[in-house]
């Protein structure tokens, strides 16, 4: 039997008798079934009673949660908000921190990248290869070690000047240390990382451990010793 | 003298006036205690979760856009941090002949519906209040928050179909509720 009281033909019901079950009747009411089946849903229910009143029954529920009434907030929350607000960073501190992790993971990208152009242009493809090959590794060498050299500056320059505003802030827990005894732990591990292979990388550009390419290292191009 | 709006307050706070967010505080602290109320379902949970919904909120001021409401944004805030403990907690045993179970609509139809509008608002509180945690969540998620089917399944990491059915079975369990306290 069908959902409008006659008997079921064999086979089933044709498409639009069909009786939708429970979740999808309300998922038709949310507007969340696909567009063949809410076509389906809406034929039927032109036709079926029982179906429409679910319908009705939804509506009437929906509207009865809209009008809901709040309960009061209790005494404590604002005066607690506060209070916690008062030992918060303040959100343009926040929002120097996050600019300044974003140089220092920028800076852990850039730092990866003379070190790459290092080991290509000391790898024996550099005696066969051209001037302009050479030359082109050289200057992608040295920008980037300045790059990183430039950014790690200036991440630190933010972390230490967030680092000390956040020492001013009452309550905060600033130490008598200054703004230098925050730097320990407002730098991140990729941010130490990326100093250390900025480091090792312009250490061996000054000192020439490792042959470098020639415009990096003072020589005119093809003519090293 | 008109109040500013939100916009305005959070400008202001993001310049270091405390005073501003204490006012964005008081004109949510409301909406923000009866979302977590609703998700939580215990007074105190609301309290402690509405205020590091503010907390959270004051952190995370310098991504709110200011062309924006304010309310919607916190409001959402608010329910994402209390669904994020829902998911948690131990999901509350529910008897599998129950999910499995697609009653006919017309078994769950209640000829005196309409009536539900003439219910005090606390009484509907009551009824979702009531109601176990999975269930809360998708009214609230649905009905208040306005969440769509995918975003709820994404909230509470519900596959499709288990939204419809916990959508089905917790207005049905409500309406129940509801139609049981008027007769």
């Amino acid at each position: 039997v069908n959902c409008q009281g006659k008997p079921s033909p064999p086979g089933g019901e044709p498409p639009g008798l069909a009786h939708p079950d429970g979740p999808t009747l309300g998922a038709y009411f949310d507007g969340a079934l696909g567009t063949s089946a809410a076509r389906r849903v809406s034929s039927h229910v032109a036709g079926c009673a029982p179906c429409a009143a679910h319908l009705a029954d939804l509506e009437a529920l929906a509207l009865a949660l809209a009008d809901t009434e709040e309960a009061p907030a209790p005494a404590r929350l604002f005066p607690g908000v506060m209070a916690a607000l008062a030992s918060a960073p303040r959100p343009e501190q926040v929002a120097r921190l996050a600019l300044a992790q974003l140089l220092g993971a920028g800076a852990v990208a850039v730092a990866t990248l003379p070190t790459i152009a290092h080991v290509i242009a000391a790898t024996p493809w550099r005696q066969t290869a051209g001037p302009a090959a050479r030359d082109l590794v050289a200057r992608i060498s040295g920008w980037a070690a300045g790059g990183v050299s430039a950014l790690h500056a200036l991440a630190l320059g933010l972390r230490t000047a967030a680092a000390a505003a956040q020492a001013t802030v009452p309550g905060a827990g600033g130490s008598a240390g200054g703004p230098w005894s925050h730097l320990a732990v407002s730098l991140d591990p990729m941010s130490w990382i990326g100093l250390l292979l900025a480091a090792t990388v312009l250490w061996i550009v000054v000192h020439g451990a490792v042959p470098f390419p020639p415009a990096l290292s003072g020589a005119p191009n093809g003519d090293r010793r | 003298m008109s109040e500013p709006p939100g916009g305005e307050l959070v400008r202001r706070t993001r310049l270091g006036d405390s005073e501003a967010y204490g006012e964005l505080v008081r004109r949510y602290q409301t909406a923000v205690y009866n979302v977590c109320l609703r998700l939580l379902g215990d007074p105190d949970d609301a309290a402690d979760f509405a205020q590091a919904t503010f907390l959270h909120a004051y952190e995370k001021l310098h991504t709110f856009d200011t062309s924006r409401p304010f309310g919607p944004w916190i409001r959402r805030l608010a329910a994402n941090t209390c669904v994020n403990d829902l998911r948690r907690r131990r999901p509350e045993s529910v008897a599998e002949s129950e999910v499995r179970r697609t009653p006919s609509p017309a078994a769950w139809s209640n000829p005196e519906a309409s009536l539900y509008r003439t219910l005090a608002g606390d009484e509907v509180r009551e009824a979702i209040l009531a109601l176990p945690d999975h269930y809360r969540a998708v009214i609230e998620l649905r009905h208040f928050q306005e969440f769509t089917y995918a975003e709820i399944g994404e909230a509470l990491s519900l596959p499709m179909s288990d939204v419809k059915s916990h959508l089905y079975r917790a207005r049905r369990a409500l309406a129940t509720t509801l139609a049981a306290g008027r007769s």
